[in-house]
């Protein structure tokens, strides 16, 4: 006997729960659910939460460099985006497909810079050696034996002025450095620069690399603070966004992008011979 | 005790959400308001919740600590969609971290769909019965309604939802066409709704029948 059009329904409903829709499945769901969600679609998300935690017969501890990673990402998250409701952005945002679009559409442009970016460097000679940065900057590239070292190159919306520099990362001391000589200084009452990092390895959304000011046009060291794990990134690009950043950027502005080449990366540490 | 176990999840801890290391205020509002210190505090409450279902959830303790960063991202971010009058904050963390695992194993399915559960941003709880069932009572109440279920919905539950696997790997453990798993799965979910919505009383009384 054919199910009734309220069991299909009930039944599609456990299946987006449990995550085993169809495409044409999903396509129904769409089609059908309303715009607010169901209480019956919630509870039966409550129920699958509830089920998960009552397999739970003891709590074990986190780990404290793990505690401490997330403690100091939530506190810069609280205090840089949930100050600014970014809750309320995202209820008025469009429909989670656009969104979804939206950010493919923002890796894709991404994606396709750093590729040109790539050919273009490939024809380019190797990056110089800079002298007289700061201590830190210094300690990583001396310290770290897995160094990504890739000088910038105009993005899609370069700058009036020549900028050069380059980007040095670890993803062992999952720390870096961005430089930039020639960089416009910035009103940070009007706008700022933001770094992302782009690491397909991880996610499909570029991570927040943080937001930062210039002051001076002369050269500027300014520390990466990735807001998440980084482990493999194949590029990084500075946009230009509002006073605090921006969660997923519109990538309307990017002047400046930098190409991870395969044979740069896990550069050995030590004296040159 | 196992050094690494921090302390067990039973009786004293889920009997009474209003009094125990789960209990007390809510954080969530504090932080939607950018209240930083209370990151802190959120952490040392629910850390270990999330880090042990995690866990429990993943492959790897790489995968593990992937993850719970990934969870608590999203609670920071969805901070602001706790309502307390509609459930419990232990509640909206278990969403919350469930919609992360399921999107995880979508991500590392050969059959990827095209949306992600964690961008139904807003979660809303029926007002039948939530606010008024205290987290154990949930628990118990779950627990005594899976018992309820046949062999298989039972089987096909637990390993989807207690242990993470996807329903291929479902199929394979527990030698059941893929579609079944899906319809074991789909149909014990709504059965056990329906069963957690009736009266407890009543739930008991059928499964002593």
């Amino acid at each position: 006997m054919k199910p009734s059009k309220e069991t299909e329904f009930a039944e599609c409903l456990a299946g987006y729960i449990m995550g085993d829709l169809t495409t044409e499945e999903f396509k129904e769901y769409e089609s059908v659910k309303p715009s607010t969600g169901t209480p019956a679609l919630s509870d039966l998300e409550r129920v699958a939460a509830t089920v998960s935690l009552s397999a739970l017969d003891q709590i074990e501890a986190m780990p404290e460099s793990l505690r401490r990673a997330v403690s100091n990402t939530g506190r810069a998250i609280v205090s840089e985006v949930a100050t600014r409701r970014i809750a309320d952005v995202v209820e008025v945002a469009p429909p989670q497909s656009g969104r979804v679009r939206e950010r493919l559409a923002w890796i894709a442009c991404l994606a396709a810079s750093l590729l040109a970016v790539f050919f273009w460097q490939g024809s380019q000679g190797d990056s110089d050696r800079d002298s007289g940065s700061p201590l830190t900057r210094d300690s990583l590239i001396a310290s770290a034996t897995d160094l990504i070292q890739t000088k910038w190159s105009e993005g899609t919306t370069p700058l009036k002025n020549d900028v050069s520099g380059d980007i040095v990362w670890s993803d062992a001391q999952q720390r870096g450095f961005m430089r930039f000589v020639g960089m416009p200084a910035n009103d940070p009452k009007v706008w700022q620069y933001q770094l992302w990092i782009l690491d397909p390895s991880r996610d499909s959304d570029p991570i927040d690399g943080g937001v930062f000011d210039i002051t001076t046009g002369e050269e500027s060291i300014v520390a990466i603070q990735a807001k998440l794990p980084v482990n493999q990134p194949i590029g990084f690009a500075v946009t230009i966004e509002k006073p605090g950043g921006v969660v997923v950027s519109d990538q309307k502005r990017m002047p400046l992008l930098a190409f991870v080449q395969p044979e740069k990366k896990k550069k050995p540490a030590g004296p040159e011979i | 005790m196992d050094p690494g176990l921090e302390y067990p999840l039973g009786a004293d801890d889920l009997n009474d959400e209003s009094s125990t290391r789960f209990g007390g205020p809510p954080l969530m509002p504090l932080i939607a308001a950018g209240d930083t210190s209370a990151v802190d505090r959120f952490v040392e409450r629910y850390g270990g919740l999330i880090w042990t279902l995690t866990k429990k959830m993943t492959r790897s303790t790489h995968d593990a600590e992937d993850l719970v960063q990934e969870i608590f991202i999203e609670l920071w971010k969805n901070a602001a969609h706790f309502r307390p009058e509609r459930g419990s904050e232990i509640s909206f963390i278990s969403i919350i971290a469930r919609r992360r695992l399921v999107d995880r194993l979508r991500r590392n399915s050969a059959q990827a769909q095209v949306h992600n559960l964690h961008e139904e941003s807003v979660i809303e709880f029926s007002e039948r019965q939530p606010d008024s069932l205290e987290l154990a009572d949930e628990i118990a109440k779950v627990r005594s309604c899976m018992d309820q279920l046949s062999p298989n919905a039972q089987g096909v539950l637990k390993l989807i939802l207690q242990e993470g696997m996807s329903h291929q790997e479902v199929s394979t453990s527990l030698s059941l066409p893929l579609g079944s798993v899906k319809s074991f799965a789909r149909r014990g979910l709504l059965s056990l709704r329906e069963c957690v919505q009736r009266p407890f009383t009543a739930a008991i009384s059928e499964a002593g029948s």
